[in-house]
């Protein structure tokens, strides 16, 4: 079976002061039909720039440099405006993090779910209304007629955000890309939230690609999991074995640094120093300044992707030492 | 515990509506209302809540940062609310907050070194200039900066190190009550543990005291010696920390506590989605506030606002399940 999105080598850079420099660097990851994958990864890392890249919304100074976006084997990278604008929206929905700003404050609500509707499938303004009202009735709003008539402003956050997944859910879309959908929610509203996402998910068949740093909201929502460091795929597999077995030094720090409410840990266990900056990226592994088990190869060469078992696969010279599987 | 710096007791904050022309009062915003707490010498009082619930307003009424309504506020014993402007002044030496915003709460245009000056200069302490880079270089070591740095601008640091120089501000003054108004909800995971564990250790070292008010549940769990839990305004639920997260006993705690995703693919365990969202606290619902979302909503709690009551000892919760 092929994959629904495969992503290979994506290389993804800005325009600075400093001429272009890569945001994101050979990121390959593939996501297959009915699959929740999660991103995971801290600010920086390149988890959103990953998304936008696939969806073609990159701003004017961001390029797309190298490797290829396929999605149902179609090639997206280099497709023009109007085409990848029948993808947009279509095939491919996006949910933002950000429910307070990523609705027109001046469009009625039931206007702005209709409008994908009225672009990709023609729908005159009356069916796209009525499409509408029943949208806001499968996420969830109560009184959906007569909020299809109100402004986003009239709306609580949570509310929003169920409103942006109606808008996302429109066309049917066979992947949801979701960058950080619950991250300006409060916890019981994020419960209904990721909720309603797994309720449509199961309802549709659709994928879902979550954009996330929340670990709790990966281990609960996701099938597979791609931690992302400094712009960098630095370990990918199943969510269970991510959390039972992580490999990469980064993904045990992470996992180790969160507070856990079932115990009682009277410290955490953290990781030191910060994100290298994009400027002066380190020759060899991205980590390695912040690695409890970095050695002078780590310093100079960069490990490729290693693989630990079959579908789990780690960034890291210590796969290879231990004589794992390569 | 020890005897209680701080005593908080029935703390209102109202914020008034005004409408027309005249500007005239046409209601209240409840947005701390009522709410009750000690903090021992060297514990952690941690302060839980959704957005909106009162609980930074509660932070800010207590050091007088904005003026509570009414209620009492004992320092040390001494109400605080009945102190003229240049005594409180006084007493905001002994009690100092940490801001959650690290990009917003320093000033931009200062370096680290007059950041850290300031309060020692306000409070007329370490007068040469000597004595005051000796402390500025003995505060950043503290709080894990090098000294070598105190002459740059905050934005040559990362989030994780500006809270730390916020810390550092606070501490400047030698305080013993510190309030930390959600100081690591901007910070990421990694850099979140280096602050929590720095703030643990500065309290060991120091015996300070911490009021620790954020909406994450396990941070403030993992900080806190004992915590109350608010809702519109109010602390529903307060004890323990470790005795309220096994067996929370007011259902919005429960349902807060069960909407926390837990970082374990395999863990399963009963989920209670609450229904709505929060009522506005400038026209909070009649009797018991949670009510409208309550999933074991009785009559009585349609008319009757529940009583606030120590169930255990040290244990209180206000709901009519428990009467």
């Amino acid at each position: 079976m092929s994959a629904l999105l495969e992503v290979s080598g994506l290389t993804t850079s800005f325009l600075t002061a400093s001429g272009y420099l890569p945001a994101i660097e050979d990121v390959n990851f593939a996501i297959e039909k009915g699959e929740t994958l999660g991103i995971v990864g801290e600010s920086g890392c390149g988890k959103s720039v990953t998304s936008l890249s696939i969806m073609q919304l990159l701003s004017s100074n961001g390029k797309i440099q190298k490797g290829s976006i396929l999605f149902e084997g179609k090639q997206l990278v280099g497709l023009k405006d109007t085409s990848m604008r029948k993808i947009r929206g279509n095939d491919i929905a996006m949910i933002f993090q950000e429910p307070m700003t990523s609705l027109n404050p001046v469009h009625k609500i039931g206007k702005q779910i209709g409008e994908s509707l009225r672009i990709h499938r023609g729908l005159n303004k009356e069916q796209s209304k009525q499409k509408a009202v029943d949208l806001l009735k499968l996420v969830g709003i109560p009184r959906a007629e007569d909020i299809a008539d109100e402004y986003p402003h009239r709306l609580s956050g949570g509310m929003r955000q169920r409103v942006m997944i109606a808008i996302a859910m429109a066309c049917d879309p066979k992947l949801l890309i979701a960058d950080e959908p619950t991250t300006a929610l409060d916890v019981t509203i994020q419960a209904q939230i990721l909720d309603l996402m797994r309720k449509l998910k199961a309802e549709r068949e659709m994928s879902i690609m979550l954009i996330t740093h929340d670990l709790g909201v990966v281990a609960e929502m996701c099938d597979r999991v791609v931690v992302m460091y400094a712009g960098k795929v630095v370990e990918q597999g199943a969510v269970r074995d991510i959390f039972r077995k992580p490999t990469h030094p980064y993904t045990i720090g992470l996992l180790s640094s969160i507070p856990r409410l079932e115990d009682r840990q009277q410290r955490l266990s953290s990781i030191p120093g910060n994100v290298p900056s994009i400027e002066v990226m380190p020759a060899g592994c991205r980590f390695a300044s912040r690695c409890p088990h970095a050695t002078q190869r780590c310093a100079d060469d960069e490990p490729s992707l290693l693989s630990v078992t079959d579908n789990h696969q780690a960034r890291c010279w210590l796969v290879d030492e231990k004589g794992v599987a390569v | 515990m020890s005897e209680a710096l701080l005593q908080v007791r029935n703390l209102k904050k109202h914020f008034p509506i005004r409408k027309g022309v005249m500007r005239r009062i046409s209601g209240q915003v409840r947005a701390v209302d009522g709410v009750s707490f000690e903090v021992g010498a060297g514990e952690t009082f941690g302060l839980v809540g959704e957005s909106g619930c009162g609980k930074s307003t509660a932070g800010r009424s207590i050091l007088r940062l904005i003026e509570p309504t009414a209620g009492q506020i004992l320092f040390g014993g001494k109400d605080i609310r009945k102190l003229r402007k240049g005594q409180m002044r006084l007493m905001r030496r002994e009690m100092q907050i940490v801001f959650q915003d690290p990009y917003a709460s320093l000033n931009p245009r200062y370096t680290v070194r007059q950041i850290l000056e300031e309060p020692m200069i306000i409070h007329s302490l370490f007068r040469s200039p000597a004595e005051r880079q000796k402390r500025v270089a003995e505060l950043l070591e503290t709080v894990g900066l090098s000294a070598s740095r105190m002459d740059r601008y905050p934005h040559e640091f990362s989030g994780g190190q500006r809270q730390r120089i916020g810390i550092a501000r606070a501490l400047a003054v030698d305080p013993k009550l510190i309030i930390a108004d959600e100081p690591v909800s901007a910070l990421d995971v990694s850099v979140q543990s280096q602050v929590l564990n720095l703030l643990d250790d500065l309290q060991k070292q120091l015996n300070l005291s911490y009021v620790f008010i954020a909406h994450d549940l396990s941070v403030v769990k993992h900080i806190s010696d004992r915590i109350g839990v608010m809702y519109l305004g109010q602390i529903v639920e307060l004890g323990e920390s470790d005795q309220l997260y096994e067996n929370p006993l007011h259902p919005y705690t429960q349902a807060l506590l069960s909407a926390v995703p837990i970082p374990d693919p395999e863990a399963r365990r009963e989920r209670i989605i609450l229904q709505g969202d929060l009522p506005s606290p400038a026209n909070p619902p009649k009797g018991c506030y949670f009510h409208p979302r309550c999933k074991d909503c009785m009559e009585v709690c349609r008319t009757q606002a529940p009583e606030w009551k120590e169930v255990k000892p040290g244990r209180f919760v206000a709901c009519h399940l428990y009467d």
